[in-house]
């Protein structure tokens, strides 16, 4: 009897120390990714307010887009996805007059935001506050959303945007929005 | 009490005096900058691996020190700032576990498996102590006997 003592002690170590880690482990699998979380925190719900000053002077506030689509795009000048996206938005914007487009610039330079845009084109408001990405649960660049006339959030894009892309996504939710 | 008993006294003492220096707190930020710099420790970078909101020198990192920095200076409070910053990420984000819910079990759980261990080693200690008071039997006495006479025979 006594042999099997130290078999036991180690048993009465080691339940516990598997039970420990096999909560660790229930814990990391079952929380939710940055992913998920961040795309259906907005979808679905009323778009965040954005109430600031374009470059151009102007005051931009989304509320007084109620009643038409709008494409909320947050995007810098050093990030190369969003310098290969900007032909489609502009093409996208040309071709959709009847949909709003405003950009966040997100940790950029203002000269550089508007240098930027009296190269590239584009002539749709753009914001400076990069604080309104968070509230927008940007964490990268470029990402862009679609806002209904409604005022809902009903699309996220994570990644460049196509003017083909960004088309068939109004066209799909349109019937539903 | 015994005088190993009174070791362990002194040095569970020592333990626990060193635990709560380590613990205590430092006390409020004195400044809003020292708010905003404790609280940006709090958030773990979104796009970071390891790296507090204050530690990062990623662009959104930068974005939500500014943030932070600008709620503090606006008046709002702590807790406020955190349930905004929660809102908008993943619970992720934070870098302290909440106290309620399955992640809770964080907290809970070393402590249990802490006094578990403690009380294991005292079982199994004590057991052992109690090994070692037993009387000798007959064939130990046999055996140290024998031991002795080989010592004596050389």
């Amino acid at each position: 009897m006594s042999d099997d003592r130290p078999r036991r002690t180690a048993l009465w170590i080691a339940l516990p120390v598997a039970a420990v880690v096999a909560v660790f482990v229930g814990i990391a699998a079952t929380a939710d990714t940055g992913e998920d979380a961040a795309t259906s925190e907005l979808v679905g719900g009323l778009a965040p307010a954005i109430v600031a000053e374009a470059t151009d002077g102007s005051t931009f506030d989304l509320d007084e887009q109620r009643g038409q689509w709008v494409l909320v795009n947050v995007f810098a000048t050093w990030c190369v996805p969003c310098i290969e996206e900007h032909p489609e938005l502009v093409a996208f914007s040309e071709a959709n007059a009847d949909v709003a487009v405003v950009s966040i610039a997100f940790d950029d330079e203002p000269e550089r935001v508007s240098d930027f845009f009296t190269r590239e084109g584009g002539d749709w408001p753009v914001l400076l506050d990069s604080t309104i990405a968070i509230d927008w649960a940007v964490a990268q660049v470029p990402e862009s959303f679609l806002v209904a006339p409604s005022g809902q959030v009903v699309y996220h894009f994570r990644g460049g945007v196509t003017q083909e892309g960004l088309e068939q996504a109004i066209g799909d939710l349109e019937g539903r929005a | 009490m015994s005088r190993l008993a009174l070791g362990w006294l002194a040095a569970g003492l020592v333990g626990l005096v060193l635990f709560a220096y380590g613990a205590a707190d430092d006390g409020p930020p004195q400044t809003n900058a020292d708010r905003a710099y404790a609280l940006a420790n709090d958030f773990a970078c979104p796009v970071c691996n390891g790296q507090s909101v204050a530690e990062s020198d990623a662009s959104i990192a930068r974005i939500i020190r500014a943030d932070i920095r600008q709620q503090v200076d606006e008046g709002r409070t702590d807790d406020e700032i955190t349930a905004y910053l929660r809102s908008r990420f993943p619970d992720d984000i934070a870098l302290t576990p909440p106290a309620s819910g399955f992640a809770g079990l964080v907290w809970v759980l070393p402590v249990v498996a802490i006094v578990a261990a403690v009380a294991g080693l005292v079982v199994v200690f004590r057991r052992w102590s109690a090994d070692a008071a037993e009387p000798a039997s007959d064939d130990d006495a046999a055996l140290v006997e024998a031991a002795q006479q080989v010592r004596e025979d050389h």
